[in-house]
C-alpha cells in the first residue's frame, strides 16, 4: 500500500472518530445546558403557581386569565400539575385529560407526553401557610430534541466535509513533501539505466541518511568496480611486455633445432594472449555507461579509421558506403574496435578491394564490410565464429579480430553473420540493435 | 642502420636489441622518455621504435613533439595498448607503423624493412633490388642479377650494403656511415669499414661500391652487367 493512501486513510479514519465525538458531544453538553435553562423556566413557572391566591375554602382559585395563554391551550406544551395537600388536584386546562405524574427528586425528567410530546417535568414543594403545595411544571421537549437532531446532522454533515476537505490538504501537502521522492525515483531509474553514477536530490532530513547512504554504497560499488576493472586492465597490459619477451626468445636461434616444443610454447603464448586480450576487452565492455562524448559517431569516427587502414594496406582500396548517421548510443572504442578488426582482415585478404557500408534499418545499425578476396566457404565460417579462432594467423596478427568482435556484438545484443560478398569475397554483417535513444 | 629503441623493460629491450643486431641494425636504447626526446634529435638515427608507456615522459607526447620538431625519421610504436582507438591515435599523432604486444619478432622485423624502404621510396618486398644488385634483408644474402648464386654476407657488410643501396644515388661520407653503422657507444673504426667494403667488392665484383676520393663511397651496382 502507498504511504500516500496509508496516510488518507489513517487521517479519514481519525476526522471520522474525531468528528463523531465532537458531535455527540456537543449534543449532549447543549441537551444538558438547554434542560437547566428549561428547568429553571419550570422552576420559576411553578413559584409563580405557588402565589396563587388560596381562599378561605382552602382552594387555589386559578384565573384563567391570569394564567399565561399557552397554559389554557389544550396540549399547547406547557402543563402544571397543582397537589395541594394531597386532596387538591389542579390541572392546567392544556393537559386536558392527561395524567401528568410528579417527577421524583429536585431535578428535571423527560417523560412521554400526550400527543407524542417528550415533556420535560419538574417537581417543587412548597409550604404556604399550612398547606403543602406540589406543584408540577412541564413543557414539551421535543421541539429542543428535533433541533438537536438537526444540529447532530449539521455537525456530522459538516465534519463529512472536513474531513474530505482534509484529506484533499494532507493530499497536496503529502504531494509537496513527497516531491522528492518522486524525484528521486526518476534519478533512480537513470540509475538504473547507468546513466547516472549518484542521487543528487535534495531530499528531506527523514530520508537524507537513506539517499547517503545509497550514495555511499554507490560510490564504493563504482570504486570497487573501477578498481578491478583497472586492475585487469593493468595486468592486461603488464603481461604482455614478458609475453613479447617470451616470444622474441623464442625466435631465437638456439631454438631453431627444438622446432616441435617452439611451436608448442609458440601456441601457449598465443592462448595467454588470446585470453588476455578477452579479459581486457570484457573489462572495457564493463564500463558499462557510454558517456555522451564517447558516444560513436560515424559522420567524425569513420574518416581516420578508413584513412589508417589506407596507410597500413596501401594497396587495397577501401571505400566507406555509409549513409549519414547521427551519433549512436555506443561506446566510440568499441565500434571502431569492430570495425577496425573486420576491415583489418578485410584488407589482408582483399585482392585491390574491400568496402564498409553502415545503414540504419528501422531498429537496426547494419554494418557490412566486404572485400573482393578468397572469401571463407560456408561449411567453414561456423569454424570461424564461435571461439575467435586464427584463420588469418597465416597473413599475420594473432587471430583474435573476430574474438573480439563477436564479444562486443554480443554486449551490444547484436547479431554477426558470414555470407559471400557481390564482391567476390567474405561480406561480414553486423546487425546491433538501436534502443533508448 | 642505426635504430632507436625506447623500451623501458629491460628484459624486452635486451631481446630486442639483441634480434635487432642480428639483422643488421646499430642499436641504441633509451629507457627514459626525457633522454629519448634528446636522443632522437642529437644523433642520426634511420629509425625509431618508441613503447608508449614510458616512464619520465609518455610516448605520445615524446612523438607528438618531434614531429612538431620537424623530425623526419620513421618511428614504429611498440605497445602494449592493442585497440584499434589507440592504434588510430598512434598512427594520427605521427607514426609510422603501430605493432602492439606481444607481437612475432618476425613482423616487427618486416614492418621495420617496410618502413626503412617506404622511407626511401621503394616498394616494401622480401629483397631490394638496385642496378643489377638483389639484397636478401632476411637472409642476409646478395647477388647480382647476372649471376643468380646468393652470396652471405657478414652483418658488417650487409649493414654496409643496405645502406648504400637504400641510397642509390648518394655519396656517402666515411663518417656518415659510420653514424648509421654503429650505435654510440660502439668503437668506431674507419679502417674496419674499409675493411668491410674490401670484403663486399671482393663478393660483389670491384665496381659494386665506388670510392669518390676524399667524399665517401657510392652503390656502383653491378659494374658487369652495365
Amino acid at each position: 500500500m502507498s504511504l500516500t493512501r496509508r496516510l488518507d486513510l489513517g487521517l479519514l479514519a481519525s476526522v471520522l472518530v474525531v468528528m463523531l465525538l465532537l458531535a455527540h458531544g456537543s449534543v449532549v453538553l447543549f441537551d444538558q445546558v438547554m434542560r437547566d435553562y428549561l428547568t429553571e423556566r419550570l422552576r420559576e413557572d411553578a413559584e409563580s403557581l405557588a402565589t396563587l391566591p388560596v381562599n378561605s375554602n382552602n382552594e387555589v382559585q386559578i384565573d384563567p386569565l391570569r394564567l399565561r395563554a399557552s397554559f389554557n391551550q389544550v396540549y399547547s406544551g406547557q402543563y402544571f400539575v397543582i397537589d395541594i395537600d394531597d386532596d387538591i388536584h389542579l390541572r392546567s386546562r392544556s393537559l386536558w385529560d392527561y395524567r401528568l405524574k410528579p417527577a421524583s427528586g429536585d431535578t428535571a425528567q423527560i417523560r412521554r407526553g400526550p400527543e407524542g410530546q417528550s415533556l420535560l417535568v419538574w417537581t417543587g414543594r412548597y409550604h404556604r401557610g399550612d398547606h403543602h403545595f406540589t406543584i408540577t411544571t412541564a413543557l414539551d421537549y421535543s421541539s429542543v430534541t428535533r433541533r438537536l437532531d438537526w444540529l447532530r446532522l449539521c455537525i456530522w454533515a459538516l465534519g463529512g466535509v472536513m474531513a474530505i476537505l482534509l484529506v484533499f490538504i494532507q493530499r497536496r501537502v503529502i504531494r509537496l513533501g513527497l516531491k522528492p521522492l518522486g524525484r528521486l525515483q526518476r534519478e533512480l531509474a537513470q540509475l538504473h539505466e547507468g546513466r547516472r553514477m549518484a542521487l543528487e536530490t535534495r531530499v528531506p532530513d527523514e530520508i537524507a541518511p537513506f539517499v547517503a547512504e545509497l550514495n555511499h554504497q554507490l560510490g564504493r560499488i563504482e570504486q570497487v568496480l573501477n578498481r578491478s576493472r583497472d586492475g585487469i586492465a593493468n595486468l592486461s597490459h603488464a603481461l604482455k611486455t614478458p609475453l613479447s619477451v617470451m616470444e622474441a626468445q623464442l625466435a631465437r636461434r638456439e631454438l631453431e633445432q627444438f622446432p616441435d616444443l617452439r611451436n608448442s610454447l609458440h601456441a601457449r603464448l598465443d592462448d595467454i594472449h588470446r585470453l588476455v586480450e578477452r579479459e581486457l576487452q570484457r573489462a572495457r565492455l564493463d564500463t558499462g555507461e557510454v558517456s555522451p562524448a564517447a558516444r560513436f559517431r560515424p559522420a567524425t569516427d569513420l574518416a581516420p579509421l578508413i584513412e589508417t587502414l589506407r596507410e597500413i594496406y596501401p594497396d587495397i582500396t577501401f571505400v566507406d558506403d555509409s549513409a549519414e548517421l547521427p551519433s549512436l548510443p555506443w561506446d566510440r572504442d568499441e565500434m571502431l574496435e569492430v570495425l577496425g578488426n573486420l576491415l583489418d582482415n578485410a584488407g589482408k585478404w582483399a585482392a585491390s578491394l574491400a568496402r564498409l557500408t553502415l545503414a540504419r534499418e528501422d531498429e537496426w545499425l547494419v554494418m557490412t564490410v566486404e572485400d573482393d578476396g578468397p572469401g571463407i566457404p560456408a561449411e567453414k565460417r561456423s569454424h570461424v565464429m564461435g571461439r575467435g579462432t586464427r584463420l588469418d594467423e597465416q597473413v599475420s596478427g594473432h587471430g583474435l579480430g573476430l574474438g573480439i568482435v563477436e564479444q562486443i556484438v554480443q554486449h551490444y545484443g547484436g547479431r554477426l553473420r558470414l555470407e559471400d560478398s557481390a564482391l567476390g569475397g567474405l561480406m561480414v554483417t553486423v546487425e546491433l540493435p538501436i534502443s533508448g535513444d | 642502420m642505426r635504430l632507436l629503441l625506447i623500451e623501458d623493460n629491460v628484459p624486452l629491450a635486451d631481446e630486442l636489441t639483441a634480434l635487432f643486431t642480428q639483422h643488421g641494425y646499430a642499436v641504441d636504447w633509451c629507457t627514459d622518455g626525457r633522454d629519448a626526446a634528446v636522443m632522437a634529435t642529437s644523433e642520426p638515427f634511420d629509425v625509431i621504435v618508441l613503447d608508449l608507456g614510458l616512464p619520465g615522459r609518455p610516448g605520445l607526447t615524446l612523438l607528438e613533439q618531434w614531429r612538431a620538431d620537424g623530425l623526419d625519421i620513421p618511428i614504429l610504436i611498440l605497445t602494449a595498448r592493442s585497440s584499434w582507438s589507440e592504434r588510430i591515435t598512434g598512427l594520427r599523432a605521427g607514426a609510422d607503423d603501430y605493432l602492439p604486444k606481444p607481437f612475432h619478432p618476425d613482423e616487427l622485423i618486416l614492418r621495420l624493412q617496410a618502413l626503412v624502404r617506404r622511407r626511401h621510396g621503394q616498394r616494401p618486398s622480401p629483397t631490394i633490388s638496385v642496378a643489377g644488385v638483389v639484397l636478401d634483408e632476411n637472409g642476409q644474402s646478395a647477388w647480382r642479377a647476372s649471376n643468380e648464386t646468393p652470396v652471405n654476407l657478414t652483418r658488417a657488410e650487409f649493414a654496409i650494403l643496405r645502406y648504400l643501396m637504400l641510397h642509390p644515388d648518394h655519396v656517402i661520407a666515411k663518417d656518415r656511415l659510420l653514424d648509421h653503422l654503429y650505435d654510440s657507444e660502439h668503437d668506431r673504426n674507419p679502417n674496419v669499414v674499409e675493411v668491410h667494403i674490401n670484403h663486399l667488392r671482393q663478393k660483389l665484383g670491384r665496381g659494386v661500391i665506388v670510392t669518390q676520393r676524399g667524399q665517401g663511397y657510392r652503390f656502383g651496382g653491378d659494374a658487369t652487367a652495365a
